[in-house]
Formats: C-alpha cells, structure tokens, sequence
C-alpha cells in the first residue's frame, strides 16, 4: 500500500495484545521459551528504517522512530527542503523524532489528481532522502551563547533540583554551564527551543504538578532537555534560572532567537547585570 | 459527500436591488421605522466623519481583528491562525470588492456594539447572526431594524449596530470597504490569541482603524453596486441600502449536528478496536473549553471517555489544523487554527481539509460524529470544495467589477 496510516512500532510492540508497560514481560516469556529464536528479539533492538506516511489530506510524516539519530536526520533533511525548495513541498516541521512536510495549497489547482501526483513524488523523494539523512554529517550549527542568572529569587527548584541529583547548588550551574545544547525541536510557544544534551547528572523527570504560570525568561530542565520560556506559560519544568533576552522578536527578521539546529552555551552573569540587561531588552 | 459549505451566489441583475424600505413595505411591523431610516445627515457630522475608525461600544463574546493568518511560521513554533475559516473571510471581502486577505472582525457567538462615525460599505457573513441598527446617522431608532446578512450593506455615518447571537452557527466575519488598517505584524493584522501575537481581543472602548479613504471608497462602491438613483439616495441622504441578491451562508448541513469527515490518524492502529469503534459511533459534544487553539469533546448521552492504554507514548512532533489527539483522558480534542505547532498526544484521527470551515461553525454545545473517509475521497472533496470556492470569488468579482480588486498577491 502506497500511503500507510499505522505506526509501525507500536504494531510491532502490541502485536501479541501487549502494552506498552509490559514489554519487559513479553521479552523474558518469549525469551524463556525459544531464546534461540531470532524472530522473537524485540524489533526495537534493530535500526528501525524511516517511514512515510500521509498525515491528512494536507500534510506527509516521516518518522524515524527511535534511530538513535532521528532529530539530527528530521533537522537535516528539513534544512535541505527549506534551501532546496521541491514543488511537492510547501512547508516543514521538524520534530523530536519526525518530520512534517505540508503540500502545496490546492487552491487554483485545474488537476484534481494533483494531490495524488504531488503525494506520489513525496513519497518517492522522500524515501529515498530519509535514509540518506541518516549519513548526513551533523551540520554545525550556530553557536549561541545566552546569559543566564542562576540567583536565587530567579532560581525557585535550583536548590530542589540539587538535592534531587545529589549534587551541590554549584555543580548544578556548572553542569548546566558545561552542558552542550542543540535546539533539537522548535515548538509548544513561539520562541521555544527544545535544547537537547543536558548533562545526565541532571536527569530529572518533570515536576509533579505543573506551575500555573511560570514567568518569561526562566531557564528550565526536564529530562535530557534544558530550555528557556520566551512568555508566560503554564509549565511543569524545574526553574533554575532566567535569561534577560527575549527570545521572539514578532518584528524582527527572523523573530525566533533561536532557531533549529542551534548549538547552545549558557554564560553565567550576576542579578546586577541580569537586571540591567532585563531592563533594556 | 457534498462539501462542507455551499456558498452559491443567489444572483439577480444589479437592476434588482432595492432600498431597504422596498422590503420594509412588505412588513407592516417596519412601516413605522421609516421616517427614522431616511433621517437626513445631520449638516455637522462633517467633521467627526474625518476621522476613520471604528469604535467598539460593547466587545460581545469574542471579538477580534483577523485576515489570512500567518503561513509558513510553524518552524518558529507559530501556528497560522486568522480566521477561523478563511475561506469565509475571503468572501466577506469580496462583497464589499476588497483584495480577499484584508483584514476583517471575526464574531464568535453573541457579537459586539459597534459605532461608526462614517459612511461605510460593509459585509457581514458566515453565521446566522441577527445584525441589527440601533442608531441611524446619530439618532436613536425607536425599533431596532433587522440588517440582512450575507450581502453588501450601505451604512451611513453615525450608525450604531449590534451583533446579537447568532440562530444558527457560531462565526461571522465582517469587511469594510478599504479595509481595517490595524498594525501588520509579522505580515498579517490577525490576533493569534493563544501565542499573544498581533492584538488582543476587542474590548469597548477600542478604536479600529479604517482605511483613511473609506469614506470616498465605500460611497463609489456603493453608487456602483447599487446602481444610480438608490445609490444617490442611499450615499446623499443617509439611508441604508443593500443589494437584493446575496451568497449562500456557510452554515453546515445538519447544524448543530455536524457530521465531519476524517481519515486515520497515524496512531488509529495503536487503539484498540472496540474503542476505534466507540470513537466513530459516539456523538460527541463540543466542550465549553473549546477556543481558536482547539475544539475539546465530551462525552454526550450514552458516551464514554475511550480507553487510551494501548495508545503510545510519543516523542513530539509537528501536529496540524484539523489533527485529532486523544490525550491520556479519552476525550479528543480538535486542534484548531491557533494550535501548538507540535504536539505529544497520539493522533487518531485528522479532519478532511474540506471540514476545516465547518469547524469554525462549532460552538459550545453542538454536537460532532466523525466519518471515515480515504484519502482519495479527502482529495476530491478539498478540489471540490477549492473549485466551488473559486466560483463564488469569480462571480463576485465579475458583479463588481476587476476595477475594485488589485490583482490578488500572497503575502
């Protein structure tokens, strides 16, 4: 079948009636009986291979599912569709693991297979660059460097977020200071940046119960993941300090801070110069 | 499956259209509005008619600036917002022989107070809203009469008009001759409420910028449309005075039962089948959590939340007008024009294209069933849906001549 709906990954996990949580269950019975078996090693210990599918009448997915390099791959190749601009392309969003690509406005077509034709020359192109993406070296990003006032009215959970890592206030900064930052994903809130390569130590699930407001410019962790809020916004992230620049410029060319691909460096600054640079922003 | 709107021009010859008493003749009830319809222009209003605006006495329910919305800003995490259906918008323009992506007021349920200290050529469409004049050139009607809807109107300067709920549908879109000329940002005039970009809602006391010519521009469209003598009467007296033909309204078949087509989400697969099943069978009630970000459901009569544990966990990813997310819950939700641009729920279902506009109708309390429908069907619905459109623009361009719409451009 040409455009497939499914998700090949979860089919293949839940094609014994199993869910998601049980698959440690699954392996060891299946292990348990014929261990020998190939067929029984759990697929996701293979490399998955990207998939291409329609996601509406109006967009196509590509998903690399859980290839240890899909968000460089989805960023790549979304990179080459926005320098190279293809006739069946109109638009792309990366994801964490995804990529979105929207076909062309239908208005003013004469065809009325050309939504089909253009889906057909997608998928084509598509299946072929979404492997390839995969060997791309990472393209080097932009290198950003944000000032960040880990002080305390600024900081609310920094204290939190050390003990819960063991570690001391000050390594918490310095790990986060040290922690070499990609904007992985632009999403949620316009300004957003995903930052991805947090270092592990300070691995942290989110917070139990999301603030309900969380004031602009916080720097927040969660996960392997690190990010500044570029306006209010309800949030469930650890706060460990803020950064005075505003991140979405609605009249500057181009509005977003940062933008996908972006390699970001944290600098420390003190709440004097924190405070002067908020004021000016 | 026909498309979702059906705007067709219920045409008559421009030698038809009449002033608003010709119809006020047919109704008893109306004959004692008359003097206070053609109440002469007040020699004084000169002044206060110099200055272009609009001003918003009452804000109604939702009330904001809108136009095409901003396309191709996803990757900055904006989604594109504008009107709820711009297709609609689009038309509301080009009754009153605007460029189709000017920017017009979009009103959600029961509508604002507006007053205008000008001479003003204007359309309302989309919803079944009860438009009604309060004020005629500065003077208190002692019954407030019904404006029709779906047509250009002429309304002369000092005219108060209130937007009441509306019968049927939930979304109007109104256009003044020239345009509004509120601040462009980012490339459009929309207020995208949930990323606080581009205006906020309207509030009374606001003040709308018009276009600084929209006196002269409203007067010769409608000398234009309206043809010699009721355009001279309408323009040099103060009368209000419309059109006798006008354009099929947007509401969908079946309001407030609307039956929307969608394809398989890309986690359709992952549901389990009894609750694929529910998910089709179930009628589902618009939540009054619902706004331009999304469309929440409930469950209504006999429904249940579904079952979402076969469902997966998602990494995020780029989601879409129209995409159907089944949150942890079991209740969807509908992303609308101001979504998130990405997303982690699984996404079940997503709406044709050509149901967007239907969408945009849905208010609080109206009810949704899905229908499944393939990709192919989705694509001939979208081209008859883009074709029939299309015919509606030309008509309405062809009535009024190219000599009002600049040769239409993309932003």
């Amino acid at each position: 079948m040409r455009h497939t709906y499914g998700f090949p990954y979860a089919t293949l996990d839940n094609s014994n009636g199993g869910k998601a949580k049980s698959d440690t269950g699954m392996m060891a019975k299946a292990m348990s009986v014929t261990p020998a078996d190939p067929n029984l090693v759990p697929k996701a210990s293979k490399m998955p291979l990207p998939s291409i599918s329609a996601c509406g009448d109006q967009w196509m997915m590509v998903d690399w599912h859980d290839h240890p390099k899909a968000n460089q791959a989805a960023r790549s190749l979304a990179a080459l569709l926005r320098q190279e601009p293809q006739a069946f392309c109109d638009e792309v969003v990366a994801g964490v693991r995804t990529m979105a690509m929207r076909l062309p406005e239908t208005r003013g077509l004469q065809n009325p297979n050309q939504a089909v034709s253009w889906r057909d020359q997608a998928q084509a192109w598509l299946s072929e660059k979404a492997k390839e993406a995969l060997c791309w070296p990472a393209s080097e990003g932009r290198l950003q460097v944000l000032p960040a006032c880990y002080e305390p009215p600024l900081a609310p959970d920094l204290v939190l977020v050390a003990e819960r890592c063991g570690l001391s206030v000050s390594d918490v900064i310095r790990h986060h200071l040290e922690s070499e930052l990609v904007a992985e994903v632009i999403g949620f809130m316009p300004g957003f940046a995903y930052l991805g390569g947090l270092h592990p130590a300070l691995k942290l699930p989110r917070r139990d119960s999301p603030r309900q407001k969380v004031p602009e410019g916080s720097i927040a962790i969660a996960g392997n993941q690190s990010a500044v809020y570029p306006s209010p916004t309800p949030g469930g992230w650890h706060l460990i300090g803020a950064c005075p620049l505003r991140l979405f410029r609605p009249l500057c060319d181009p509005p977003a801070l940062i933008q996908e691909g972006d390699r970001i460096r944290f600098e420390r600054i003190s709440l004097e110069a924190f405070e002067q640079q908020w004021s000016q922003r | 499956m026909e498309p979702a709107v059906k705007p067709l021009l219920k045409a008559s010859g421009p030698n038809r259209q009449k002033v608003s008493e010709d119809d006020a003749d047919k109704d008893p009830e109306k004959m004692s509005e008359r003097p206070s319809v053609t109440a002469k222009r007040p020699p004084n209003k000169a002044k206060e008619r110099d200055v272009a605006n609009l001003c918003i006495r009452k804000a109604g329910l939702l009330t904001t600036v809108q136009d095409q919305g901003r396309s191709h800003m996803a990757h900055w995490a904006l989604s594109r917002g504008g009107a709820a259906d711009p297709m609609a918008a689009r038309l509301a323009n080009l009754l009153v022989g605007n460029r189709p992506d000017e920017a017009v007021i979009e009103i959600t349920g029961p509508g604002p107070q507006i007053y205008s200290p000008c001479d003003l050529w204007m359309a309302s469409y989309g919803a079944e809203h009860e438009l009604v004049l309060q004020e005629l050139a500065g003077r208190p009607l002692r019954k407030a009469m019904v404006l029709p809807l779906h047509r250009p109107l002429f309304i002369p300067a000092g005219s108060l008009l209130q937007w009441r709920a509306p019968r049927q549908g939930w979304r109007s879109w109104v256009a003044f001759a020239g345009g509004l000329q509120t601040p462009l940002v980012l490339g459009s005039r929309s207020a995208h409420l949930a990323a606080g970009i581009g205006g906020q809602r309207l509030e009374a006391q606001d003040i709308l910028a018009l276009n600084p010519e929209v006196e002269g521009i409203s007067v010769q469209r409608a000398l234009a449309a309206l043809g010699g003598e009721l355009g001279q009467r309408a323009t040099g007296h103060g009368e209000c005075a419309w059109p006798r033909w006008r354009i099929a309204s947007t509401i969908p078949d079946g309001w407030p039962l609307l039956d929307v087509p969608v394809i398989k989400g890309r986690h359709w697969a992952a549901l389990d089948a009894t609750e694929q099943q529910a998910l089709m069978d179930q009628v589902w009630k618009v939540s009054s959590q619902s706004n331009r970000q999304g469309l929440r459901l409930e469950a209504s009569g006999e429904g249940r939340p579904l079952n979402t544990a076969s469902l997966p966990q998602l990494a995020s990813e780029a989601v879409h007008l129209g995409t159907v997310q089944l949150p942890p819950a079991g209740l969807p939700v509908i992303l609308m024009g101001e979504h998130q641009t990405t997303g982690g729920y699984p996404r079940v279902l997503e709406v044709a294209s050509a149901a967007y506009p239907m969408l945009s109708q849905a208010a609080a309390g109206n009810f949704i069933q899905f229908h499944l429908i393939s990709l192919e069907e989705a694509d001939r619905m979208s081209y008859a849906m883009q074709r029939l459109q299309i015919r509606v623009e030309q008509a309405l361009q062809a009535k009024f001549g190219q000599s009002f719409h600049d040769t239409e451009h993309r932003r």
